[in-house]
């Protein structure tokens, strides 16, 4: 199985204080994984980082081989926490900024997608509700067809009719050849989804297994074994 | 390449309409009633306009530049930025141009407005207008804004200076600008040598160089 992303000893420090402290960890392809833990534990900045948004203090990340840097980012598809489109934009821009920037936008896609997730074209990003603009976001993310996609907090603040259409989305998604990195710390609302996890706890992965492992030879659910990791922190 | 600068141009209108349309005008007021007489304090050293000319003239190119580099600054729009993979050069000189084409028009249309403002009032202009931009001047505008983007680009680009990049962009195009003044002196004033060829485009490529090569090893590679 070929390794999408692979994460080896990334430090990354703001000012004195250790945000990300000698992470390791590799991601095959055709997989869900799950970046669990508490606010607080680094789950952000190891995207940003993946991202390049930050910059490392040590360590390297190799996405499909490639070292982390500009021709990477053709690989890697980023959903973030908050809004990232301009002000300005609505959705339809939106489709037209992507449909330019990013040559592998599958726009037939893109409007199956808003078809499904009821998204209004016409609708401006900023006067959209935080269930509405996920939607919006889960949309362009998933329409690119890339190795890894990168999902910051996708469950959080929407109600339940659309976390049920956002996982549908996702799992539709997933192919063989692709990867996705959900960081969240709803361990609940992504259990179904995912395939590994890795527990992340002040800037150190203290805990990775599969899903398979966890439920079946220690008979836990990944919310559990969760709880169980961290209450013995 | 061209759909950078088309979403650039895009963005930066959409975002900033009101606020270029505010600078045209007051660049308009600053001219008729603070100078009287147009003349670009911008250009050279050597010209010694008034110092209120120079320092407006430097603010106008420094904030527009600045204002074409914004995407930077929202923090919301940083992932957005971070997800294009297109070269450094490219990123750069789509923000240079936009920068150049505003800080261009601004100057452009100000002339235009008060010609005409003159002619319904029947009054004499005494300001020199631009006709065709010379080359002097745009290349001056070119260097200027290109040295705007390098100071921020800098400023983004180290700890210390990150915290104010707004403060540490603008000291450093003081510093630059410095350099670039003796620099002239030295080579054009001395040389009698035309300054466009002797040093507003070696300084210009320089700095633009400077700027790819810091952008590529500061934002691009980890």
């Amino acid at each position: 199985m070929s390794v999408i992303l692979s994460v080896e000893n990334v430090t990354k420090k703001f000012g004195r204080k250790h945000v990300l402290d000698g992470v390791n960890f590799e991601l095959p392809a055709g997989r869900i994984v799950g970046l669990l833990g508490p606010n607080g534990a680094g789950k952000t900045t190891i995207l940003n980082t993946i991202m390049n948004i930050y910059r490392l203090n040590s360590g390297t990340i190799r996405i499909c081989g490639e070292p982390n840097g500009y021709k990477s980012k053709r690989l890697i598809s980023y959903l973030p926490d908050a809004n990232h489109l301009f002000e300005w934009m609505s959705v339809r821009d939106a489709l037209h900024y992507f449909t330019d920037m990013f040559p592998d936008f599958d726009i037939v896609r893109a409007k199956e997608l808003c078809t499904l997730l009821e998204i209004d074209e016409k609708s401006r990003t900023q006067t959209l509700s935080r269930g509405e603009l996920e939607r919006v976001l889960i949309m362009l993310t998933f329409s690119r067809k890339v190795r890894l996609y990168l999902l910051d907090e996708p469950l959080g603040g929407i109600d339940p009719l659309s976390r049920k259409k956002i996982i549908k989305t996702i799992f539709s998604q997933l192919d063989s050849e692709s990867t996705i990195l959900i960081s969240t710390h709803l361990v609940k609302d992504v259990e179904t989804l995912l395939d590994d996890v890795l527990f992340l706890n002040d800037g150190k992965v203290i805990f990775a297994d599969s899903g398979d492992n966890i439920r079946e030879i220690r008979g836990q659910s990944i919310e559990d074994c969760y709880m169980e990791v961290f209450e013995n922190v | 390449m061209f759909k950078l600068l088309k979403w650039d141009l895009i963005n930066f209108i959409k975002k900033y309409c009101l606020l270029l349309l505010g600078i045209l005008a007051a660049n308009i007021l600053f001219e008729l009633f603070v100078i009287g007489s147009f003349s670009l304090g911008f250009s050279f050293e050597y010209l010694y306009p008034p110092i209120y000319n120079r320092i407006w003239t430097h603010l106008l190119i420094f904030a527009v530049a600045l204002l074409s580099m914004s995407s930077w600054l929202h923090k919301s729009s940083a992932p957005l930025i971070a997800s294009i993979y297109s070269r450094p050069w490219k990123i750069i000189v789509s923000k240079l141009i936009v920068a150049v084409i505003t800080s261009t028009s601004i100057f452009f249309l100000s002339e235009i407005i008060i010609q005409i403002a003159c002619l319904i009032t029947n009054q004499p202009n005494k300001i020199i207008h631009y006709g065709s931009i010379p080359m002097v001047n745009f290349s001056s505008i070119l260097l200027y804004s290109t040295v705007a983007i390098f100071s921020f680009v800098f400023a983004k680009s180290f700890y210390l200076t990150r915290k104010s990049p707004i403060i540490s962009a603008g000291i450093i195009y003081f510093a630059v600008r410095r350099i670039f003044a003796v620099l002239d002196w030295m080579i054009v004033y001395s040389a009698q040598i035309m300054p466009e060829i002797a040093i507003i485009i070696p300084f210009t490529a320089l700095l633009f160089v400077s700027g790819c090569i810091l952008y590529k090893y500061r934002f691009q590679i980890n």
